[in-house]
């Protein structure tokens, strides 16, 4: 009883916090409400007609979760492999754990920035620079094409991700024990079968984490494809997060904005929570 | 039934926010330390830092020790318009605030903005500012400046092609691009993540040879569509993708990489504002601005837009407003303008105050900011103008990447409007 009250306040934030605005967005979602005035009305389910009608609204929908679905494979593809090297013994090891982990650090806004300049279409681009002296090839305008756009935008998720996600792995390796693999060399295992037998199994737990994070956190994005595409060319790279904020802030449509917030919130609940039922079955039958 | 639901839920939200800012209130009026006591206080939320702001705060308060502003800032464009629109939501609505093409069908349209057209301070405002913040014959925001944009050019690049200026006929300027090229001089390039400048340009040339105040205005009150009046200044302003003269790459660039690349002396020309004008300046090159070319039947113009007007709150009443007009009285006074221009940037275009701006400058300033001859679509759209932005920014990259026809990009413009 005594132990239930301290979860009070928390209660308290969450429902102060989450639940009274999500509530509050439902309710605009049915309204005309613009953002400035106070007098609303009802309008039933026009601002979903509205948001499933919208070419650009259903782009941004369809590279969410192309972006949400190609970085959680790519990272996790990359990162388990690179925590099995980083557990091993080498010469600077700490220093290359350290450059790899490094890459998540500064905020994805930044990194955005900055990979807009390596990318640049000019000759004196960083990419186009590299590529012009060792092969003599032309500049190419790496940001100006639907599909290559894309793929960048993925590729430095990708470049971003994989180093914290390799140290998420690298915990659940340590946790390890020896001697499983020390057995099972004795009974003449090779280094692919001990990752498949061993390793895989033991890291499900880890799997189950990372790929959840990546999941939620590639459904949500905002700050990459806006920092380094601005949601270009055409609405090729637009995400769902940046349309709620430019219908609901920039453009005074915060009825729009607030069903394209409530469509969103239940997409990424029912994706997390299928992805979580898929991740705990294969737990189970790894483990 | 319904209605009951709605206002039981407004007033909730309001109960809330009004919970919100009252803590924020009490908060400030901790910090403050009420030295206002007696004064008449109106509450300013600028989009200058307080830094920038403060001098002609500071100076309006002695020249009026009965009136105290109560000054709070937020960064523009985005958040600035966010941050209102909370406050205006929560029933806090500041006595002065800035309006924007942006927001002003919003703040107009729910009469949140005072009338200010017969306010003596409007007197010597320029007539694009006039009529940016107009609506139904009256005005909402007094606007004391403005910026045009130009072609900025490298004379010593130009002169590898035997010219000393930018032409100012567009097949000239797109002959001598192609000259350019030929020496291997790269002539032009443009950014594409707006709609581009030199189209703007050739709009809103074409609205001031036809002495056509309205411009694009006539689309929103059903009078004309895009498909009437984009196709054919875009098909002049086209011609440097279809002769070969700027590729795709416009689509991925950025203003700031055009300009490092003009400084780093590897580009003929491009199209800037005032904004770049201080970095080029600081450079070793040899450099001029000119106005955009005249498309053919057409003439010499800028791509250029008023700056953000000051607006009074409609609810502002008594004291208040007196205290509000004598405020912007003041930012509108010989004074408050030099203030603005000296602390602010603010290139000001009133008829009766002329900054020092640039030599290179200069004949942009007097012949196109200071006359009016400056145009930017999203002024003249008097509905739903970000969302509209927006989709002509994502149409025109399809055309350049050969996606879509010019006149696709005017028929989708007007579906857009359509769904809005």
């Amino acid at each position: 009883m005594a132990s239930s009250a301290f979860l009070l306040p928390v209660i308290a934030v969450f429902v102060l916090l989450f639940a009274v605005p999500l509530a509050q967005t439902f309710y605009f979602s049915l309204t005309n409400f613009s953002g400035y005035s106070t007098d609303v009305e009802f309008v039933g389910l026009k601002n979903y007609a509205t948001v499933f009608s919208d070419p650009s609204l259903l782009q941004g929908l369809v590279f969410t979760i192309m972006f949400a679905l190609a970085t959680t494979v790519l990272i996790t593809v990359f990162a388990i492999p690179l925590a099995v090297v980083l557990n091993k013994r080498f010469l600077g090891r700490n220093l290359v754990r350290s450059l790899f982990f490094f890459l998540s650090v500064p905020s994805m806004a930044i990194l955005g920035l900055v990979w807009q300049y390596i990318l640049s279409p000019l000759d004196t681009g960083v990419v186009n620079s590299i590529l012009h002296s060792l092969f003599g090839a032309d500049a190419v305008a790496w940001l100006a094409q639907s599909t290559s756009a894309r793929v960048c935008v993925i590729l430095v998720a990708v470049w971003a991700g994989v180093g914290w996600h390799a140290t998420l792995y690298l915990a659940y390796l340590q946790a390890i024990p020896a001697d499983l693999y020390e057995q099972a060399e004795l009974d003449g295992a090779g280094q692919l079968q001990q990752f498949r037998h061993i390793t895989l199994p033991q890291l499900a737990p880890g799997i189950v984490v990372s790929t959840f994070l990546l999941m939620s956190g590639g459904l949500k994005v905002y700050d990459l494809p806006f920092t380094l595409t601005k949601g270009g060319p055409g609405f090729a790279t637009n995400t769902l997060t940046q349309s709620i904020i430019v219908q609901g802030i920039a453009q005074g449509r915060a009825d729009v904005g607030s069903a394209l917030a409530v469509i969103f919130t239940a997409a990424v609940a029912l994706i997390v929570l299928a992805q979580l039922a898929v991740s705990n079955r294969i737990e189970r039958n790894l483990s | 039934m319904i209605s009951n639901i709605a206002s039981t839920a407004v007033s909730r939200r309001q109960a809330l926010a009004g919970l919100g800012m009252a803590s924020i209130a009490a908060t400030l009026a901790a910090c403050g330390g009420g030295g206002n006591s007696g004064k008449t206080t109106i509450t300013y939320l600028s989009w200058e830092t307080e830094e920038v702001a403060r001098p002609l705060i500071d100076a309006f308060e002695d020249a009026n020790p009965d009136i105290a502003i109560d000054f709070s800032y937020s960064a523009p464009t985005a958040g600035y318009f966010q941050t209102l629109q909370t406050r205006i939501a929560g029933n806090q609505q500041p006595t002065v605030h800035r309006i924007n093409p942006e927001t002003k069908e919003k703040l107009i349209g729910e009469g949140l903005v005072a009338d200010l057209t017969d306010e003596p301070f409007m007197g010597a405002i320029a007539d694009a500012n006039l009529r940016a913040y107009e609506d139904d014959g009256k005005i909402y925001g007094a606007s004391f400046g403005a910026w045009a944009a130009g072609v900025v050019y490298n004379r010593d690049l130009l002169a590898q092609a035997g010219a000393d200026d930018v032409p100012q006929a567009w097949d000239e300027f797109l002959d001598l691009c192609k000259q350019l090229k030929g020496a291997g001089v790269t002539p032009y390039r443009e950014s594409v993540q707006d709609i581009p400048s030199m189209f703007q340009a050739f709009l809103g040339a074409g609205y001031d040879l036809a002495g056509d105040e309205r411009g694009e205005k006539k689309i929103f009150t059903g009078e004309s569509t895009f498909a009437e009046e984009w196709p054919e200044p875009m098909k002049q302003w086209y011609r440097l993708y279809d002769e070969g003269i700027v590729g795709a790459e416009s689509v991925s660039l950025t203003g700031t990489q055009l300009k490092e690349d003009f400084i780093a002396g590897n580009l003929a020309m491009f199209i800037t504002g005032p904004w770049d004008l201080a970095d080029i300046a600081a450079s070793d090159l040899n450099w001029g601005i000119s106005p955009m070319p005249a498309a053919p039947g057409g003439e010499p113009f800028a791509t250029g837009a008023p700056d953000p007007g000051f607006a009074i709150s409609a609810s502002a009443q008594g004291e208040e407003l007196e205290a509000a007009k004598k405020f912007i009285t003041f930012l509108a006074s010989q004074e408050g303008l030099r203030l603005a221009n000296e602390h602010i940037g603010t290139l000001v275009n009133t008829s009766d105050f002329t900054v020092e701006v640039a030599p290179e400058y200069q004949g942009l300033y007097d012949d196109y900011l200071k006359t009016s001859k400056i145009y930017l679509p999203m002024n003249y759209w008097d509905h739903a103008s970000d969302a509209l932005q927006l989709e002509g920014i994502a149409l025109c990259q399809q055309l350049v990447q050969g996606q879509i026809t010019v006149e696709q990009v005017a028929a989708g413009m007007d579906t857009k409007l359509a769904s809005l």
